[in-house]
């Protein structure tokens, strides 16, 4: 019996409402699982600590890139903007608290995703189809405990001191572009100390962190679950990427609105 | 831990529609090697999967001694599983980890001996096994011979009661093939341990197995010693011997 398209419709809908309940289910289970594991022992800090490397420390290159442009080109819009009002002494404040709030956190976090987030997929996926995840449980050893707790304790501890550095060079590249346009440096400075609370700088940590435990627990969660070969790596690696881009930033809405 | 005996009760496990295990009875005979055979397709790595925990079935039962597997307490299946070696089809190795930190692995894992014990374990298995001083090497840099042979000396780095095999000489010239079925011969020999190979290689079945099970469509056909397998009337099993197509 062939469908109406109103029907075809319908059933498009409900099988895509049905999926997305059941991957946001397996998600918050996984999720979950690797955050108790995670504070049970034993705990394996030679393995938490080669995955605060690679999420931390190799991603500071681009991190600090990221940063110190987005304050150099957001300053260079504000001065802009301000200089029409003739409040150029607000651009210090305007970028700190931007950086610190927004850009920062957010921009760090999508980064980290682009570089990291896929890593993640990818090599949990390409483990799961090449049996090692399967080696691991064999052994008795919990692929959960020993793959993603880890990963996501270490998007969760090193995502807020890369949005510290983000925001520090982003301050530091938009007072740099500022002195460039002719802006006094004493009031670029002196401003922010008037203006921006530890309240902000507080909160854009916070957000980074959530976006930690985001970026790492999507990953892991596309490479854990990853089926069909080489063609399922790839599509675990892109899913990966998206779905946390668009989780980050749906969590940011959430997050500004309840905290600032 | 002596050599379990393995029953294998009933199993039933289909994927979507298809019905892949209809009911699978046999018994493993502890400290032997048994062979699970079939053409490929069968489910031979489906019965594994279950065998070793991998999966869960639809219905049935699958009991170590007085273990039933589904019903296990999560602390027994891992005291099981410490028990166990199972050597995969493509060797499963850990692409990040040395040769050396890949046999040694289960050793420190399970902080059952110093870093070092376990790195001087894993030498000597492996030099046990023709590949001396192969402990520092990348796992890519090695041919799928010594891929095999690696991963065997994880599976029996922590010295288990019962090893599985799946597919052991697939991808392996008959030279390789032929040592590596005479490493499980010797093994088996050594160690006492029940062993279970998952195969479709008909010289290999008769001439280590002490039991050969055949799944044929979805069932278990015949479960007896190879010589008396090999005499059975049944049309399937003599055709897959005599290597004709399945009706």
């Amino acid at each position: 019996m062939s469908l109406n398209p109103a029907s075809k419709l319908v059933a498009f809908l409900g099988k895509t409402v049905l999926e997305s309940v059941f991957h946001l289910g397996r998600y918050s289970l996984l999720s979950l699982r690797s955050l108790i594991l995670a504070i049970i022992p034993p705990w394996r800090l030679r393995t938490v600590f080669r995955q605060m490397e690679l999420v931390g420390v190799n991603s500071l290159f681009v991190v600090i890139l990221t940063g110190i442009f987005t304050g150099a080109v957001f300053t260079l819009q504000v001065i802009y903007g301000f200089r029409r009002f003739s409040a150029e002494s607000m651009v210090g404040p305007t970028v700190a608290t931007a950086m610190t709030r927004e850009l920062g956190p957010v921009l760090t976090s999508l980064m980290v995703t682009g570089r990291v987030g896929s890593a993640m997929a990818a090599e949990l996926s390409s483990m799961k189809v090449s049996e090692q995840i399967d080696a691991l449980t064999v052994m008795g050893a919990d692929p959960v405990k020993y793959l993603i707790s880890p990963r996501i304790l270490a998007g969760i501890v090193m995502l807020p001191l890369l949005t510290a550095v983000a925001d520090a060079v982003g301050v530091l590249g938009g007072y740099l572009v500022a002195i460039g346009k002719g802006l006094d440096p004493g009031q670029f400075a002196s401003r922010i100390e008037d203006i921006v609370v530890i309240g902000d700088v507080y909160n854009g940590l916070i957000k980074s962190a959530v976006f930690g435990f985001i970026l790492a627990s999507v990953g892991c969660y596309m490479g854990f679950y990853t089926r069909g070969g080489a063609e399922g790596v790839g599509r675990s690696t892109t899913h990966a990427v998206v779905c946390a881009y668009v989780a980050i930033l749906v969590g940011d809405f959430i997050m500004t609105a309840i905290m600032f | 831990m002596a050599a379990p005996t393995i029953v294998v009760y009933n199993l039933k496990k289909s994927f979507g529609d298809q019905e892949v295990l209809k009911g699978i009875t046999f018994k493993i005979l502890p400290g032997c090697i048994n062979f699970l055979i079939g053409r490929s397709g069968e489910g031979k790595s489906v019965v594994l999967k279950h065998l070793t925990g991998l999966m869960r079935a639809d219905s049935g039962e699958i009991w170590f001694d007085n273990l039933e597997l589904s019903a296990a307490h999560p602390r027994d299946l891992q005291a099981l599983r410490l028990q166990m070696g199972l050597l995969f089809q493509d060797g499963a190795l850990f692409d990040s980890l040395s040769v050396g930190e890949n046999v040694a692995f289960p050793l420190w894992f399970h902080r059952i001996t110093t870093v070092k014990k376990a790195q001087a374990k894993a030498e000597q298995l492996l030099e046990e096994l023709g590949l001396a001083g192969a402990g520092p090497r990348k796992v890519v840099s090695l041919s799928t011979g010594e891929r095999k042979r690696v991963a065997l000396a994880r599976a029996l780095v922590m010295e288990p009661a019962i090893l599985f095999f799946d597919e052991p000489t697939t991808g392996l010239d008959p030279l390789l093939s032929g040592q590596v079925d005479e490493l499980i011969g010797h093994v088996q020999k050594r160690s006492g341990a029940t062993v279970v190979v998952i195969s479709h290689d008909i010289a290999a079945t008769l001439t280590l197995a002490d039991q050969v099970s055949m799944i044929y469509d979805g069932q278990i056909i015949a479960s007896a010693p190879p010589q008396v397998f090999k005499v059975d009337p049944n049309p399937e099993i003599q055709k897959f011997l005599a290597g004709e197509p399945a009706s």
